[in-house]
């Protein structure tokens, strides 16, 4: 499905639903709605989301906790009247939204650097997949898929927006710039914006204005972290409409949880070496499927197939690979690279190939510090078919070169192993990173 | 058409007798639901009526369209709501315990605002993120499914 929903037809019908909706707004909805059978579709669907919530979501909330909520199947004529009547009723009304204009074409960025499946829907909501460097973009939302993918957007104003892995993001500038970070992370170098125009960036628990400055922002589905390199931005709580101005080399996590504390901090010391081995799950936040240990096997992880790119048609490359990431909640940087900082791998492939290793850096402030990659020398297997494998983090690949050519000084926020296409078998038993004496 | 979910109920109520009572009247040749929603079409109209809006946007001829084109989408409703059930299974806690005040009887925004020290317009900006979430986890689960 190419359509994609504007935001003003999101923000209309979640002001409805929530009986927020002023009359002004109901004469804007009801016009779009006459000129677009993709938008009326999509309305229906919100709406059936809406009444579920409402009418099967709401009987069951009572009799269960809130871990265990889920939703009984009804009778197939009670869901047709209640679908029935959803439609019909819950053409409902209510909600604000900010007077937008509609829609522009008008190109207000440049896509500088594409690496991996990225794409863009503009503002009819259109998608364009398979875009190539310096393609010109409407206001929009941009999608980088699957962790190896990277991009970096361009404002008209010099503004660069970087986004080192998977992320999605809703953009605009009519004068002033917004961006909604739907999920995913991005480091911004944000020009000195017009007096009385900061750029505003939203997410899921947080906004952000900017002025002028270098700083990252990432969005987990229940909090935001910002980091600020130079410059300062304003943070305000979604939960409680909270202040903070978050300033240079300070980093803030604005979550759900309004107890939560909401200060400013300086960055982490982070050490130069670090290992993870896999007796024991590895956090949610990492991908692979782990394996518990037992007779003589360590635990490992085994990859699991992700979207690395994708074709003209659309059609995606599927890698087979696992990752390590922090747990939710914590700083998303484990180890500094020094210059004769090492990779060493534990690893086994049913089918021998291409191992590689892709490791995706911070600055010490939390900002975009680049991604490299290299492939693993394949060793003798020992007897159960383990290989051991060491690779200097100096010696790989940086993808985005120009920008971003030293790994040393960085600090690691996550590493992949992967064997690109094909489906080897990869399981990873220990992963380390750290100076090569150690 | 209606402003809230009272009056919804009250439409559903209203059309669910309806359709009891002219049970006898349908035809088991014919398909159900173009019946079903032409009736609670009929009823939502009367009762915005009955509440005399000095102003409604949607008319009768945008209602009809967009129920009209509902019909064809009923067969994918059942799969929709089956798959919000695994949707909201997977939000995290905060967010569904946010879900869960929300559609509870007689919950609000504004009143879950207060108890919350927050502004409605923030609550509403946070359900909006949540209904965002379940509405692509939907879309995937159904997406999936016709693939397997």
């Amino acid at each position: 499905m190419n359509w994609r929903p504007s935001d003003e037809l999101d923000g209309l019908l979640n002001a409805l639903a929530d009986e927020l909706l002023r009359e002004e707004d109901e004469a804007r909805l009801a016009e779009i709605l006459r000129g677009d059978a993709a938008a009326r579709a999509h309305y229906r669907k919100w709406m059936a989301l809406h009444s579920a919530l409402a009418w099967d979501y709401a009987a069951a909330a009572p009799e269960v906790t809130a871990a265990e909520i889920g939703m009984e199947q009804t009778r197939w004529w009670r869901n047709a009247c209640a679908l029935a009547a959803a439609i019909a009723v819950l053409v409902a009304v209510g909600a604000f939204l900010l007077p937008r204009t509609p829609s522009s074409s008008r190109k207000i960025a440049t896509l500088e650097y594409v690496s991996g499946a990225v794409s863009w829907s503009d503002g009819a909501g259109v998608q364009h997949s398979a875009l190539k460097n310096g393609a010109a973009l409407a206001e929009g939302t941009l999608t980088v898929e699957g962790e190896g993918a990277s991009a970096q957007m361009r404002f008209a104003d010099g503004t660069l927006i970087t986004f080192p892995g998977d992320s999605e993001v809703a953009f605009s500038d009519d004068g002033q710039k917004r961006l909604v970070l739907r999920r995913g992370t991005f480091t911004a170098q944000v020009v000195p914006q017009p007096r009385g125009k900061p750029m505003l960036v939203r997410t899921t628990t947080a906004e952000m204005e900017v002025l002028g400055t270098v700083f990252a922002v990432s969005a987990e589905a229940s909090d935001t972290s910002l980091n600020v390199e130079s410059g300062s931005v304003k943070l305000r709580r979604l939960v409680d409409g909270r202040d903070v101005e978050v300033g240079r080399q300070q980093g803030v996590v604005a979550s759900l949880d309004a107890k939560s504390e909401l200060r400013p901090t300086a960055p982490m010391n982070c050490p130069v070496a670090w290992r993870r081995s896999f007796e024991a799950p590895p956090p949610a936040t990492s991908k692979g499927e782990w394996l518990a240990p037992g007779e003589g096997v360590p635990g490992r992880v085994r990859a699991v197939p992700y979207v690395a790119g994708r074709a003209r048609d659309g059609r995606p490359y599927i890698f087979h690979g696992i990752s390590a990431r922090t747990p939710q909640g914590e700083p998303k940087s484990y180890v500094t690279v020094r210059g004769d900082s090492v990779v060493r791998l534990r690893f086994r492939v049913k089918e021998p190939g291409t191992v590689k290793v892709f490791v995706s850096c911070q600055r010490e402030g939390g900002t975009f510090g680049g991604n490299f990659e290299g492939a693993v020398a394949l060793s003798a297997p020992d007897a159960d078919g383990w290989r051991n494998a060491e690779l200097p983090l100096a010696s790989l690949r940086p993808i985005m070169g120009d920008r971003y050519p030293d790994i040393a000084g960085t600090r690691v926020s996550l590493t992949l192993v992967h064997s690109i296409e094909h489906d080897a078998g990869l399981e990873v038993a220990e992963i380390s990173i750290a100076p090569r004496q150690r | 058409m209606v402003r809230n979910a009272a009056d919804a109920d009250d439409v559903l109520q209203e059309t669910n007798i309806v359709l009891w009572r002219k049970a006898a009247e349908f035809d088991p040749a014919r398909e159900f639901m173009p019946w079903a929603m032409r009736c609670a079409q009929w009823q939502a109209m009367a009762h915005l009526k009955k509440r005399q809006r000095a102003k409604v946007a949607f008319d009768d001829e945008l209602l009809a369209l967009v129920a009209d084109e509902a019909v064809a989408e009923f067969a994918e409703a059942d799969a929709r709501r089956v798959a919000l059930a695994g949707c909201l299974q997977r939000l995290p806690d905060e967010q569904r315990a946010l879900i869960a005040q929300r559609y509870e009887p007689g919950g609000s925004v504004n009143e879950m605002a207060v108890d919350r020290g927050s502004t409605p317009k923030a609550l509403s900006e946070m359900l909006r993120r949540i209904r965002h979430s379940l509405m692509l986890c939907i879309e995937r689960t159904i997406a999936k499914e016709a693939r397997a």
